[in-house]
């Protein structure tokens, strides 16, 4: 099992989706996990990119799958839009389905198919790895009783995806409980947050955010866990008009899950990430840890 | 070549579910031993699992029981439990095959799963102590009883030192016997019957099946209905054990699918069965409300179509028609949330108690496997592949396959392909009937007329069944002192091989003439014991049971004094009527080896050709002057079979065959007798023609509904199925015009309305299957259907999906708001009420295709009467159970099949002929029938012809000739409904005469001295 992988930070690793990047940055340093950033990486496409002008979105995701093969390392890719578009342009290179102008782009198909893409969730949760970042923990986050949500693009399509079971995936609560917290059992784990819609349909995208935020209350839930930049943002940001459109405040802090190891294991970085929250973690976190703060 | 002489006269049947155990008793009566191998340790597959069955309710073990009692009974059937086929190899009539059967203590994936003996209390061990050798396994202290003529190895024997024919060695044996046993058996046919499984529900991850406590599947659901199931009949929620208040039944779980995650085709009987589910459970509790989503419901068979209306009419489950897309848990309460879309586009939330999954059916694990053993090709599906024309048969000759292993199919269609396959084994292997039958030749009876009544008492432990509450000794030495009892004593199992022996040396030594067996049911072992009576020279109605099993010991575990004295009340009842029995004679009558088939369409031609092929004569008779009927007037089928050209090689199969007498332009004037021994009149252009027969086949067909509505019969653009079609499959000129122009279909034409609540069957798979060859043949042309609900089930379900795919249009319109159809121009203007769209559309058709219903034939009532057969309320004939009976009518020896019973598919007609010839085998290979026996006898001078008998007898037996009434003990079924009623007390019922019964309940009722 290699420790020593390529990076994809993606656009919003200095942006909305910096604590993220950071706090990936950080634990995977304090576990001894290689991240050597992939040179001249472009857009993934995302989810704009691939709906309006797919094949272009396609190509783009080549020529990053081309450094990365140029860098002889598997590519860790931690936001779920970036590292779901990987993982389908491999599976297009290794179906053949590459046109000639994406395949000079970036490099020969067989190529491309070979690239191994993994999520940082999948590399924590390796048997060896998972053990270490179990014994790593300092801070106990007992209390912390944490619904793990993976959001859609880490889930489906299956078959282009391949990252734990669609329904009911478990990855992210396991690393949950690894680090000291309860993972709480929910059925929203991929239920949609509307996040395409946040501009064009908010109230859909604010309805189905407070369908989340219940679910995780209901299942008795103090917090959610992401592993998306822009599934962080949905749920952090739309609490208030939930809380407006349910007529009842409501209020679930969410954690990157990076967040919460670098808070397991007492980083001194993290309350600096966690101010950035729109949704205050404080409450909660002052309430169950002892903090110098 | 093979030698015919040579052929072997065995049948292997492959599966101890329904349609195995149909074919199974069959395949025997009709003259061939029989090996039935099974998987599991228990025989009944699927339904034995049922609570009540659709559209009847009846008890589902009610009516397996006596089957499987009858099967486990007969000394030519061999039965393989905890077996599996592993080689076959020969040729079709001699095949070899080996079938392994592995015990729980063997080596092997169930090894891990042996159990421990259960300790047995004290009376009993130290009485099998002292009969046993020492040392040896032993007989297991576990019950159930052992099954009297079962067959063991004598190697298993001679492993163990001690083993009883019970069959339960290779699952309770205390020594770990640690190898398989294979043997090799040599059979002239194969029968595949192994049913399917339910589909696992866990792949159906959005409903939560298996994480979420209380999302159960409809067999556990099932399972919880049943008065014997783990609830003891009661409906409780896993996470709590509360009853549910509210319940959602998800349709389709499972099937129908577009993606791999489930399986494409539509499983046939869910709709049913959750009806069934929905029904029983509002009747043991009202309150309860049950709410099933689905998208379309299949209630195409008979009575299912008024059985799910009166499911949302009657009582008042909510159908709603939608699917929700997930299921999701609400963890504080347990109760489940579905959100869906009804049918007005509003967005709904509702919370239920329970949900019950809806699975549907898929082979089983291993059966793609055991087909490529047996070395049969599977279709597309991954069932075995069988033609249209003969629904039964594999790729590989002298292989047939029945039931639900063909395609997911309900019961009555499992118990119709058993019969076919037997009947097309024995088309196989005529030459060789009866020559693996071992027939028991009984000793001479003897006259026991005027002697002295001497008793047998046999009282029975039952191993610990009965002994562990009775006290069987105390129950014995009563026995001893009662009148006329000559000898009492007591038997550790009766029914066992010893215990058999043991009566008959009683018998022989103390001149018995009358025996009473204390023990368990007559309705299970009475016929063990009567066939032990015979063996000893003894009339069998010289026999009585004593239940008590499961009317004392079992019920009255709590009180072992009160069941003991009611043991002895039981027995004391039981010697006082076996005392006034008498002998009664069956009499044996031959049988006329012919059979007469009235119709001569699909149906009747083909049952008339696998009659003549399993060696028996037939005689057809048909009205119109041409064979064929409705096959003559039809295209294709939905599979896309060429009907002109199939009927073509039919008739001349039929003309040319040297047993089948046809006779055309014909019709039957008169018919009587009794099975084995008909007389008929049959009407022909050139006289009255005298038949005489053993059995007759109804397969008189039904007829397309003539519509009145949509313009039909005033525009020449608004036609009939069948007329749509032959014009598509002519390239007419009519066709011509039409085409360039839109095609709309409407569906339920004459169907689901009041004057015919029911559905017709054949008009959705019809219509998609035309509208994908508009699509395929006519560029341009736009295809809607106008539907109530698209009823394509089973494998059909794929003709919908590439319907779809083609682009064909469906609009759903409900019965209040019918389409209306107008002229326009020279071509049509239909308006329809699209349900789903919430709006009224307009289509512009060339061509309107009204999708008429089957309706039965107008001289069908005449037939009725002269054959004294009983009408559906829908008209057709009436077989004589909806579920186990398909192709029987309550008179015996009379025969239904074709459309004549109902609507059906060109396959599924051919099914039901077969089925009707197999059935029918099994009377004519006979050479004799025995009839009489316990009947109602009347004594002629105390009849006064009041009728009351005549009127009353549910088989229409009793006649009146000469002012008194005559019943004929041949057709008698012995049910004592009219000795019950004659007011002049005239009739008796052998065997439960006036004295009889008033002689049992008296000693009943007297108390202890």
């Amino acid at each position: 099992m290699t420790r020593d992988y390529a990076y994809f930070p993606g656009c919003s690793s200095r942006g909305t989706g910096a604590e993220f990047a950071e706090s990936i940055r950080a634990v995977f340093e304090h576990l001894g996990i290689g991240l050597e950033e992939l040179p001249d990486w472009n857009c993934c496409g995302a989810t704009s990119g691939h709906a309006i002008a797919p094949r272009a979105a396609l190509a783009l995701e080549m020529r990053n799958l081309a450094q990365a093969a140029r860098m002889s390392k598997p590519l860790a890719v931690p936001c779920a839009a970036c590292f779901h578009n990987m993982r389908a342009a491999r599976l297009a290179a290794q179906k053949g389905e590459v046109e000639p102008a994406a395949e000079a782009l970036s490099a020969p198909r067989e190529t491309l198919a070979a690239v191994e893409v993994v999520h940082p969730l999948e590399i924590l949760t390796s048997p060896e790895v998972l053990a270490e970042v179990r014994s790593k923990v300092v801070e106990s986050l007992a209390g912390f009783r944490v619904a793990s949500y993976y959001g859609c693009l880490l889930a489906r399509p299956p078959e282009a995806v391949k990252f734990d079971d669609t329904e009911n995936p478990t990855r992210m609560d396991r690393l949950v409980e690894a680090i000291g917290a309860e993972a709480v059992d929910w059925s929203w784990k991929v239920e949609c947050c509307g996040g395409n819609l946040a501009l064009a349909a908010r109230g859909v995208a604010v309805d189905l955010v407070a369908r989340i935020l219940t679910g995780a209350e209901q299942a008795g839930a103090n917090a959610i866990a992401v592993a998306c930049p822009l599934c962080h943002a949905n749920l952090d940001m739309r609490q208030f008009e939930a809380s407006r459109k349910l007529r009842r405040k409501i209020e679930v802090p969410v954690f990157y899950f990076s967040e919460l190891m670098a808070i397991a294991y007492d980083l001194p970085k993290a309350e600096k990430w966690l101010k950035k929250h729109i949704t205050t973690p404080f409450p909660l976190i002052d309430g169950l840890l002892d903090t110098d703060r | 070549m093979t030698n015919r002489a040579a052929k072997c006269g065995s049948i292997l049947v492959l599966g101890g579910g329904i349609a195995g155990l149909q074919a199974a008793r069959d395949a025997v009566d009709a003259g061939f031993r029989v090996y039935l191998v099974e998987r599991e340790g228990e025989l009944g597959g699927r339904m034995a699992a049922l609570d009540k069955t659709f559209p009847t309710n009846d008890c589902a073990m009610c009516m397996l029981s006596p089957r499987l009692v009858e099967i486990a009974n007969n000394p030519n059937v061999r039965i393989i439990k905890r077996a599996q086929v592993v080689s076959v190899d020969g040729e079709p009539g001699r095949f070899r095959v080996t079938v392994r059967r592995v015990g729980r203590t063997a080596a092997g994936p169930d090894a891990a799963a042996a159990e421990t003996p259960v300790a047995e209390p004290e009376i009993a061990r130290s009485a099998r102590q002292a009969a046993e050798p020492e040392g040896a396994g032993g007989i297991p202290p576990t019950e159930p009883a052992p099954r009297a003529g079962g067959g063991l190895k004598p190697a298993l024997a001679e492993a163990c030192g001690l083993y009883d024919d019970c069959d339960q060695c290779p699952i309770s044996c205390n020594r770990r016997l640690s190898r398989a046993l294979d043997e090799t058996i040599e059979v002239g046919a194969i029968i595949l019957a192994a049913g399917l499984a339910p589909y696992r529900a866990e792949r159906a991850g959005e409903y939560g099946y298996g994480r979420y406590a209380n999302v159960v599947t409809s067999v556990e659901y099932e399972k919880m209905l049943l008065a014997s199931g783990p609830t003891g009949g009661r409906i409780v929620r896993p996470s709590d054990g509360a009853a549910p208040k509210s319940i959602a039944f998800i349709q389709c779980v499972g099937s129908r699918s577009v993606t791999d995650a489930a399986n494409p085709w539509c499983s046939g009987v869910c709709c049913m069965y959750t009806a069934k589910e929905a029904v029983i459970t509002r009747e043991h509790s009202p309150d309860t409300d049950i709410a099933v989503f689905f998208v379309d419901v299949r209630a195409h068979g008979k009575g299912f179509e008024r059985y799910r209306d009166a499911a949302e009419k009657t009582h008042g489950v909510r159908y709603i028609r939608s699917m929700p897309s997930t299921v999701k848990e609400l963890k504080r309460t347990g109760n489940l949330a579905v959100r869906y879309v009804d049918e007005r586009d509003a967005l709904k939330d509702e919370e239920f108690d329970l949900v019950v999954l809806a699975v549907g059916l898929e082979p089983a694990a291993g059966a793609a496997e055991a087909a490529k053993l047996l070395g049969v090709e599977l279709n597309q599906w991954g069932f075995p592949r069988t033609p249209e024309t003969s629904p039964v048969e594999t790729s590989r000759r002298g292989i047939l396959a029945a039931g639900t292993a063909v395609e997911p199919k309900d019961i009555p269609e499992s118990v119709t392909a058993g019969s076919a396959a037997a009947a097309k084994a024995g088309e196989m292997l005529a030459a060789a009937r009866w020559s693996r039958i071992t027939r028991s030749d009984f000793p001479v009876e003897k006259d026991v007329a005027g002697q002295e009544k001497r008793i047998g008492v046999f009282v029975c432990h039952c191993g610990n069944n009965i002994a562990r509450v009775i006290d069987v000794k105390a129950v014995t030495a009563y026995a001893r002192g009662l009148p006329g009892v000559a000898v009492a004593v007591d038997a550790r199992y009766a029914c066992s091989g010893d215990g058999l022996d043991m009566i008959r040396r009683t018998i022989r030594d103390a001149g018995l003439n009358r025996v009473v067996v204390a023990a368990c049911s007559p309705r299970t072992h009475e016929a063990i014991f009567r066939r032990t009576l015979c063996e000893e020279g003894l009339n069998p109605y010289l026999v009585e049971l004593a239940n008590i099993r499961d009317q004392c010991a079992w019920v009255h575990k709590s009180d072992p004094r009160a069941a003991t004295d009611k043991a002895r009340d039981l027995v004391r009842a039981a010697v006082a009527r076996v005392a006034l029995v008498e002998p009664l004679a069956e009499k044996r009558v031959p049988v006329t080896a012919r059979a007469l088939v009235i119709g001569g369409g699909a149906a009747g031609m083909t049952a008339a050709l696998s009659l003549a092929r399993q060696g028996f004569d037939v005689t057809l008779v048909e009205k119109e002057d041409a064979l064929g009927g409705n096959l003559r007037d039809t295209s294709e089928s939905v599979w896309g079979l060429d009907f002109q050209a199939y009927l073509a090689e039919l008739t001349a199969a039929v003309a040319s065959n040297p047993r089948i007498e046809i006779l055309t332009g014909a019709a039957v004037a008169s018919h009587s007798g009794f099975v084995g021994n008909f007389e008929s009149a049959v009407t022909t252009p050139s006289g009255s023609r005298r038949v005489r027969h053993g059995v007759t086949i109804v397969a008189t067909g039904a007829r397309e509904y003539k519509a009145d509505e949509y313009l039909y019969g005033a525009h020449a653009r608004v036609m009939t199925q069948r007329e749509f079609e032959r014009e598509l499959s002519s390239g007419s000129a009519a066709g011509r015009a039409g085409a360039g122009r839109d095609v709309v279909m409407i569906q339920c034409v004459g169907s689901r309305d009041d004057k015919r609540p029911y559905c017709s069957r054949v008009c959705c798979s019809r219509a998609v299957k035309n509208a994908i060859e508009i699509m395929r043949t006519r560029a341009g042309t736009s295809v809607y259907i106008l539907h109530r609900g698209v009823r394509t089930y089973g494998f059909k379900e794929e003709l919908y999906r590439r319907s779809r795919e083609a682009g064909v249009r469906f609009i759903r319109y409900l019965p209040e708001r019918k389409p209306e159809v107008a002229p326009d121009g020279d071509g049509l203007s239909v308006k329809v009420f699209d349900q789903d769209l919430q709006d009224e559309v307009t289509l512009a058709a060339g061509t309107v295709v009204l999708a008429t219903g089957v309706v039965p034939n107008a001289d069908a009532e005449d037939l009725g009467r002269l054959l004294r057969l009983h009408n559906s309320d829908d008209g057709f004939f009436l077989e004589a159970h909806v579920k186990l009976r398909p192709v029987d009518f309550l008179t015996d020896g009379i025969y239904l099949c074709g459309m004549a019973h109902g609507p059906k598919l060109f396959d599924e007609s051919i099914a039901q002929a077969l089925s009707a010839a197999g059935r029918a085998a099994t009377v004519l290979a006979k050479e004799t029938i025995t009839v009489g026996g316990s009947v109602a006898v009347v004594d002629g001078d105390l009849c006064a012809a009041c009728l009351a008998c005549v009127r009353l007898c549910p088989y229409e037996v009793p006649v009146i000739r000469e002012g008194k009434a005559e019943i004929e003990p041949a057709k008698c079924q012995g049910c004592g409904i009219c000795a019950s009623a004659c007011p002049a007390k005239a009739i008796q019922l052998l065997h439960y005469t006036d004295a009889q019964v008033i002689a049992a309940a008296s000693a009943l009722a007297r108390g202890e001295l």
